[in-house]
């Protein structure tokens, strides 16, 4: 058995949290059938915490969606291997594990809520969660999304990674710009998936009755870093480098992902509406680690089927787009849509408005949600497309200077959404 | 001869004017019912526009997406003034139906004991018809997006065909509860189960007649392939 692990069998949950009483870290891995890869992530969250917090009392929360091919038991086997490889000190106190299904809906947020409700059990100083599909996690994972926690004051660490330039589309084109508008603080990877928090935000998470929503699916890491900026948590950033993980299949993954991710944003904003009318310009947050060039992996784009798409989308599903873009839109849309494909562009101002005409078309309910949020589809790909051909000559700086771009676009037409929101808001009232 | 066509004539006039004296005091009766149904129809269609909005049914339908189903069907109006409406005619109808009853005559009784007989039936058809429509709405539109997201060429006759096969399963049903053809559905079924695995063995066999051939070749014939080379068991290295 492994000197610096203790592991947990076939003990219940309340059984562990009774035997372990009290803990000062916590680090969450919510998992699915991950069992190719969740080994290294379990030894690297070892390693770091043997590494950098040598003294703390730590557990390790392994929340399972029921997996079938035997992921809980590569957690329950995964050891640290030898220490002096490691270069780790020898007395280390020894990493708890808990091992549990999760209930609720089936997603990454009900596991969470899991890994919460045990954070709060043990009354934890700092908690962390990280992917179990990460390939490119490393033992100083740990020091950065917990240290400023413990350390520094912080009450939530997002994560900071060098992505492809063509990786992590919708968060550059919709989650970023508009997170960044919205609550003015400019967190680059607000759905990074891999976060450092205190126990007043746990607290703060589950004093909240959202499990039944998308929040428990792949909504909860926008409602995570929602949350933090709209309560005033002291928000900052670590840069962890790479972020290399298991590819999702874009044709399976990407219209129930878009639904859930930013259904979550647009039912966030009507929340705390009162906060982000109020905010008008955006401000960096403090960013810790060091960061440097890291080598990211290259992504696969077909820029024809993309546009395909769109003209597929413009061709078909323009009735719907009439009840929730203004003619002027539509008008344009028509125009890009004719255009041959080198000449094909959705430039800034124009996705700007396409994305705060159907926020306020969710907020107002003009049609069924998932039926608006779905029929986003098209002009997603449509910009994507766009912002590839763009940014085929560019690096990744330059192409960072473009998402840049748009976020100070989305940014300056803030007042425009503000306005037709509270003008909705004051006729839905009169009638 | 002339006094007895004028006795029959006088007879034939008695008769009537008697017939009239008893038919007018019920048509009158006939024509009241039929004017205060139509005020109460009136009174219950304004009651009910008010109550429905008091209720936000306009939004509530649309949260769920039925407003649209019936703005942009053939309905063409909100919830709560179509579901006025169709209370506003049923009510009017049973009026008006107590109102011939009123008359008194053979003919309408039975028309009337047929109606009332006949009316539950007809007003869970509507009600079917209804949910049918509205449910065609909904899923043939959930349908056109996903199918125009998978980026399939024929994604609007998809989900119309979507569409029309809810919809003629609902009016089977409605047609099975008024009692008009209790043996639709299964032969619809049936002939629709049939046409659609017809349909599909045909686009096997045409659309992926290489395919088609590769498979059973390889499955079931003496160990050759398509174009006749022999299978060398090492091929697919």
């Amino acid at each position: 058995m492994d000197p610096h692990s203790s592991e947990q069998s076939a003990e219940s949950k309340e059984e562990a949290i009774a035997r372990i009483g009290a803990a000062d870290i916590l680090i969450g891995i919510p998992s699915y059938n991950n069992s190719k890869t969740i080994a290294h992530v379990v030894r690297a969250v070892s390693a770091g915490l043997a590494r950098h917090f040598p003294s703390f009392r730590a557990v390790l929360v392994n929340s399972d969606g029921g997996s079938s091919d035997g992921t809980t038991d590569v957690v329950r086997s995964a050891t640290l291997g030898d220490p002096r490889a490691l270069l780790l000190q020898s007395s280390v106190n020894p990493l708890e594990k808990i091992i549990t299904p999760y209930h609720g809906i089936p997603g990454k947020g009900s596991s969470f809520r899991t890994i919460f409700e045990i954070a709060r059990a043990l009354q934890v100083r700092a908690c962390a969660v990280v992917d179990s599909d990460l390939r490119s996690i490393t033992p100083e994972w740990m020091e950065l999304l917990l240290r400023p926690v413990l350390s520094e004051g912080f009450d939530y660490v997002s994560p900071l990674y060098m992505r492809h330039k063509y990786d992590g589309t919708i968060t550059n084109t919709i989650v970023y710009p508009l997170t960044r508008a919205l609550y003015g603080k400019r967190v680059r990877q607000p759905i990074g998936g891999d976060f450092g928090f205190s126990q007043k935000l746990v607290d703060e998470f589950l004093s909240r009755n959202v499990w039944e929503t998308d929040v428990a699916r792949f909504g909860i890491d926008i409602w995570m870093t929602t949350i933090a900026l709209a309560t005033n948590a002291r928000v900052c950033q670590s840069f962890l480098g790479a972020k290399i993980h298991d590819a999702k299949d874009p044709g399976v993954h990407l219209a129930s992902m878009m639904t859930q991710v930013v259904g979550s944003v647009f039912s966030l904003m009507d929340e705390f509406f009162p906060y982000w009318e109020r905010v008008n310009h955006s401000e960096e947050v403090p960013l810790f680690g060091f960061p440097h060039a890291v080598g990211s992996e290259p992504v696969d784009v077909n820029i024809e089927r993309m546009i395909d798409n769109f003209r597929l989308g413009l061709r078909e599903l323009s009735p719907l787009w009439q009840t929730i873009l203004t003619p002027e839109i539509l008008q344009r849309l028509t125009q890009e849509g004719q255009a041959p494909p080198e000449k094909f562009s959705i430039d800034d101002e124009l996705w700007t408005q396409i994305i705060y005409e159907f926020a306020l078309a969710h907020h107002f309910r003009v049609m069924n949600r998932d039926h608006l949020l779905r029929s986003l589809v098209p002009l997603y790909l449509a910009k994507i497309a766009s912002l590839v051909l763009s940014t085929r000559a560019s690096s990744s700086e330059e192409a960072e200077d473009v998402i840049e771009k748009l976020a100070l676009t989305f940014q300056s037409h803030k007042d425009y959404l503000r306005d037709r929101w509270k003008e909705g808001d004051s006729e839905a009232r009169r009638k | 001869m002339i006094d007895y066509l004028s006795q029959a004539a006088s007879n034939s006039l008695r008769l009537f004017g008697e017939k009239l004296a008893l038919f007018l005091p019920n048509l009158l009766v006939a024509l009241m019912i039929a004017v205060v149904g139509f005020l109460v129809a009136l009174l219950i269609r304004y009651l009910m526009i008010r109550l429905l909005r008091a209720g936000k049914i306009d939004q509530a339908s649309q949260r769920l997406g039925f407003s649209d189903s019936l703005l942009g069907g053939a309905i063409g109006e909100a919830p709560s003034l179509f579901l006025s409406r169709l209370v506003y005619w049923t009510v009017l109808i049973i009026f008006l139906v107590a109102a011939l009853e009123a008359l008194g005559m053979k003919a309408t009784d039975r028309l009337t004991s047929g109606f009332f007989a006949f009316l539950p039936d007809l007003l869970v058809a509507v009600v079917i018809l209804f949910i049918g429509f509205l449910l065609g709405n909904f899923i043939g539109r959930a349908t056109l997006i996903a199918a125009v997201n998978a980026n399939l060429r024929h994604s609007r006759w998809i989900a119309q065909g979507v569409r029309v096969t809810i919809l003629a399963f609902t009016v089977a049903m409605a047609l099975e509860q008024l009692g008009l053809a209790r043996n639709l559905i299964v032969v619809a079924f049936a002939i629709t189960f049939g046409g659609v695995i017809l349909a599909l063995a045909l686009a096997f066999g045409l659309g992926a007649q290489d395919k088609a051939r590769a498979f059973l070749e390889e499955h079931f014939g003496r160990g050759e392939t398509p174009h006749g080379e022999k299978k060398s068991g090492i091929s697919h290295l």
